[in-house]
């Protein structure tokens, strides 16, 4: 299988193993989309790129450790971002009652598979 | 006394984390990542560089933004609210005109913000010098200048005519 | 065979064309008399000469889609009949592309907001309609993105438009002024500007000379 095809068949594995989510966006860390089943891959892209940046250097300056993941949390839903490698970036557009816990375990696994890919 | 910033963007490559590394009087804080296309060096801003220059007692934020368009949106959030916006563009890459002048129409019709744009890269002809590129973005000449972003005596010059022009313009208003 | 090939050779026939199975479009028929188009429905509802330039655009990029001419068919209700000739129309666009192809770089952005520069329009017949229904949103100002869902077409076509009329003089970027000026502002900056001078060449005030 191709990088691509690799990287694709990942992206419906979360989509299978979490259904709930609107959306799934696989980008670059300066902000490219790789795989994605959005209709607004581009931006949603750059904006993970510009949180997991933002977040890194966050956590790194205020001394809280590694980044596990930045959130963004509206009334209608979630938007969260993991690291996926160095180089890699995993976001997630989840409904407002989804299962927070739920969602990190998988995504930080499925981060890592996608981390030996990048 | 509240802290005034100063935003520097334009083009990728154009040398605005340079311009405010050769500023700032505290180490840089910048939010890069690996550069995934060939842009010309390894890493590229995604959301932000921040640094610091006081000026008596006032504090002056320089915040530097990334060159790409698919992070407009980090345009916006930084110019809103700005004291000025000093745009850089590269003399010898004729070719990051367009995109400059693209940025330029867009952010100028959001933000009614002061603006200079400084051009670097003047030591190599054959070269676009402040005369061309005002006429190419169409602004007055006095409002585009030269520079050497790692000379902090050069690297000062579009700050202080951005200053100078907002002078001028307030005495000829009054 | 592309839509692009097929166009051209049903283009002087006298008929209906219809075309379906597309994806981005509903089923689009054009109604054609003596290579003349005088009607084109989209999804059921009649479109005007801006819009029908467009569809045919996207009808001769389209990568798959299906046909059927109907001669001597005609347009049972088409109050306000387009008279655009098929030939001129399909060269225009053919051309149209390939430098909108190249153009692509130079698009302004979406959001920039243009203003007409004055009340004569473009001499180039294929900025003529956009210029009809555009130039009264254009003469207080409006960006791409707004004249795209104004005008109903897509958002790189307004964005082409915009780039050509900007070229032939007849738009421009809009520099938008504060509402208020900012007042107090002199005094300021004659403090910024003392203070830089005096830490960037050790100068004391009223000494610099340019």
């Amino acid at each position: 299988m191709s990088k691509q095809e690799q990287l694709q068949s990942i992206l419906k594995a979360i989509k299978q193993a979490l259904p709930e989510l609107r959306s799934v966006v696989v980008a670059s860390t300066d902000g490219l989309p790789i795989v994605h089943d959005s209709a607004d891959a581009p931006r949603v892209a750059a904006m993970a790129a510009t949180a997991l940046g933002l977040g890194k250097r966050i956590s790194q300056t205020t001394d809280l450790g590694p980044l596990q993941e930045t959130i963004v949390r509206g009334n209608d839903g979630y938007f969260v971002v993991y690291a996926a490698g160095d180089k890699g970036v995993l976001a997630l557009a989840a409904p407002a009652d989804a299962n927070l816990g739920l969602i990190h375990l998988e995504a930080r696994d499925f981060a890592a598979r996608l981390a030996q890919l990048l | 006394m509240e802290p005034l910033k100063v935003i520097i963007t334009g083009p990728v490559g154009a040398g605005k984390s340079t311009l405010i590394r050769t500023l700032s009087e505290t180490e840089v804080v910048d939010t890069d990542a690996a550069a995934s296309e060939d842009i010309g060096k390894a890493m590229t801003t995604v959301a932000m560089d921040y640094g610091t220059l006081h000026l008596g007692d006032q504090l002056l934020y320089l915040f530097g933004t990334p060159g790409q368009e698919r992070f407009d949106f980090m345009w916006d959030v930084l110019t809103e609210g700005a004291l000025g916006m000093l745009m850089l563009v590269r003399g010898d890459r004729p070719e990051d005109l367009g995109p400059a002048r693209r940025m330029l129409d867009y952010l100028l019709s959001q933000h009614p913000v002061p603006h200079v744009v400084g051009v670097t890269r003047q030591d190599r002809p054959p070269v676009w010098g402040p005369e061309e590129v005002a006429l190419f973005l169409g602004l007055p000449k006095e409002r585009v200048v030269g520079l050497n972003a790692t000379d902090p005596k050069s690297a000062v010059q579009p700050l202080m005519r951005l200053l100078e022009l907002m002078l001028a313009e307030e005495e000829s208003r009054s | 065979m592309s839509l692009g090939d097929l166009l051209p050779l049903l283009a002087t026939q006298d008929g209906a064309l219809e075309i379906f199975n597309l994806e981005r479009h509903a089923r689009v028929t054009l109604y054609i008399s003596k290579g003349t188009l005088y009607c084109l429905n989209v999804g059921g509802r009649l479109v005007d000469a801006l819009q029908a330039r467009s569809v045919v655009g996207e009808l001769m990029n389209a990568r798959r889609g299906s046909f059927e001419f109907l001669p001597g068919a005609r347009a049972h209700r088409c109050e306000e009949p387009l008279s655009m000739r098929m030939d001129r129309l399909l060269v225009a666009l053919t051309s149209t592309q390939d430098e909108f192809a190249m153009a692509r770089e130079h698009l302004p952005h979406p959001d920039t907001v243009f203003r007409a520069t004055g009340e004569d329009g473009p001499e180039d017949g294929r900025l003529r309609d956009f210029w009809e229904r555009a130039h009264g949103l254009l003469a207080s100002g409006a960006s791409a993105r707004g004249l795209a869902g104004e005008l109903g077409m897509p958002l790189d076509h307004a964005r082409f438009y915009l780039y050509k009329l900007r070229q032939a003089g007849n738009v421009e970027p809009v520099r938008i002024r504060a509402t208020r000026p900012a007042g107090g502002r002199s005094q300021l900056a004659s403090r910024l500007l003392n203070s830089l001078k005096r830490r960037f060449f050790g100068q004391r005030e009223g000494a610099w000379n340019p």
